[in-house]
């Protein structure tokens, strides 16, 4: 029944996307979030599977979040995730510029300086696909190291096709690649770094077999693909964080954190489980102060959603580190 | 097949940067995942030693099809000869 609904709401959701986007920019992500929240306080199944979530989260971190209001606007924020930054087609680049305030872009400055390439470390916090977007906007030397995510911006489906060594059709991943096939991928991916480029990829990926290390996320141990570490060692190559949140007006914040490098000895000397721990770690803090924006994290051992998952692993059955799973 | 020599040296790299057991015997016709259970990170490894060592770049397109040990000892010998 849930995942019923969720396609069904997937499919309407694609229906007025092309009329909400008629909308001022801010307006229409409003409306978005406005679906979400009305779908909290109408439907009380998926209101209490909110709460339920945001109380697991607030009982994790030890704060007495206000759970009505929490789960309120991730409902919101959840729709608004769901749209990736399909809201940003029709709108020039000063349109999408005036929609996101931007904090340590000095980071990836200085990252790029060091001239062998950056890999942008991305999670499922907040808007997750906005700042491949709005780097891309800039022409930022951007690639996507990751599966090729469905339901995007034409404006991001057009840069997706980009031929050649370095291009970004070739960059895309599958979860599932033999050994052989992952491995093409990471030298792949060695190149565009060695070429200078940006490289994003995701830091918080549950994954099963080779490339992976335990760590704990929200006070639950899981296997997380390690595979942005491992490239970070075997070229150099710094490693910058980066966060977009969800503003309830509409906009969003762009954050990147300092970089940082991760030596080649690391992998050698076993120690990508740190790095991978740290990455969680800060995904983690982003999550407690901004609940309304972690998406599906409080869902991950939701029972609702066992099904989903076990149905994402019965279509992957030889998994490799380099595929995406959440 | 490539000479004994080159083979011999490209069966240690594998066994360096594959880590694989001292005590395993690799043999050519081995596959290097399914048969040494090397997995795709020490592949990259295996791949960028190979490159190192004998100067030739590997087309990450090839990678699929460099399935055993003798394949990546053609590889070499091929693109060497073709470098040279």
């Amino acid at each position: 029944m849930q995942r019923r609904w969720l396609k069904i709401r997937k499919a309407l959701l694609r229906l007025i996307l092309p009329a909400v986007r008629a909308l001022p920019p801010r307006t229409a992500s409003r409306f978005v979030a406005g679906i979400g929240r009305a779908e909290y306080t109408f439907g009380r199944g998926l209101r209490v599977r909110f709460d339920g979530a945001v109380r697991r989260g607030a009982a994790h971190f030890g704060t007495s979040w206000d759970v009505a209001e929490v789960g309120r606007e991730l409902a919101g924020n959840q729709i608004r995730w769901r749209t990736r930054d399909q809201l940003l087609d029709g709108l020039d680049d000063a349109g999408v510029a005036a929609l996101f305030e931007v904090e340590g872009l000095e980071h990836l400055t200085a990252a790029q300086a060091q001239g062998k390439g950056v890999i942008l470390l991305g999670n499922h916090f907040g808007a997750h696909l906005m700042p491949a977007h709005w780097l891309v906007r800039l022409e930022y030397p951007l690639r996507l190291f990751m599966e090729r995510p469905n339901h995007v911006s034409q404006y991001l489906k057009q840069r997706f096709e980009t031929e050649g060594p370095l291009g970004q059709k070739r960059l895309f991943i599958s979860r599932k690649a033999d050994p052989n096939e992952a491995a093409g991928s990471i030298l792949r991916a060695g190149r565009v770094l060695k070429a200078g480029m940006i490289m994003l990829i995701a830091g918080d990926v549950r994954w099963e077999g080779g490339n992976t290390e335990e760590a704990t996320f929200l006070g639950n141990t899981y296997q997380f693909s390690s595979t942005w570490a491992t490239l970070a060692a075997i070229t150099g190559a710094p490693v910058v964080p980066v966060f977009c949140r969800m503003l309830r007006d509409g906009t969003h914040r762009l954050e990147f954190l300092p970089g940082f490098n991760v030596p080649g000895s690391a992998v050698r000397q076993k120690q990508l489980g740190a790095y991978v721990q740290t990455c969680l770690d800060q995904v983690q803090e982003r999550v407690r102060l901004s609940p309304e924006n972690s998406n599906e994290y409080f869902f991950w051992d939701d029972p609702d959603d066992a099904e989903v998952v076990a149905d994402r692993f019965r279509k992957s059955p030889s998994p490799q580190a380099t595929g995406r799973r959440s | 097949m490539p000479d004994a020599s080159l083979l011999g040296e490209v069966i240690e790299v594998i066994r360096d940067a594959g880590k694989v057991a001292p005590g395993v015997a690799i043999k050519p016709e081995q596959r290097l995942v399914d048969d040494l259970g090397i997995d795709s990170l020490d592949l990259v490894g295996v791949f960028l030693s190979i490159q190192d060592r004998y100067d030739v770049v590997i087309d990450d397109d090839d990678v699929p099809d460099l399935r055993r040990v003798v394949d990546l000892a053609e590889y070499v010998a091929k693109n060497r000869l073709r470098a040279a």
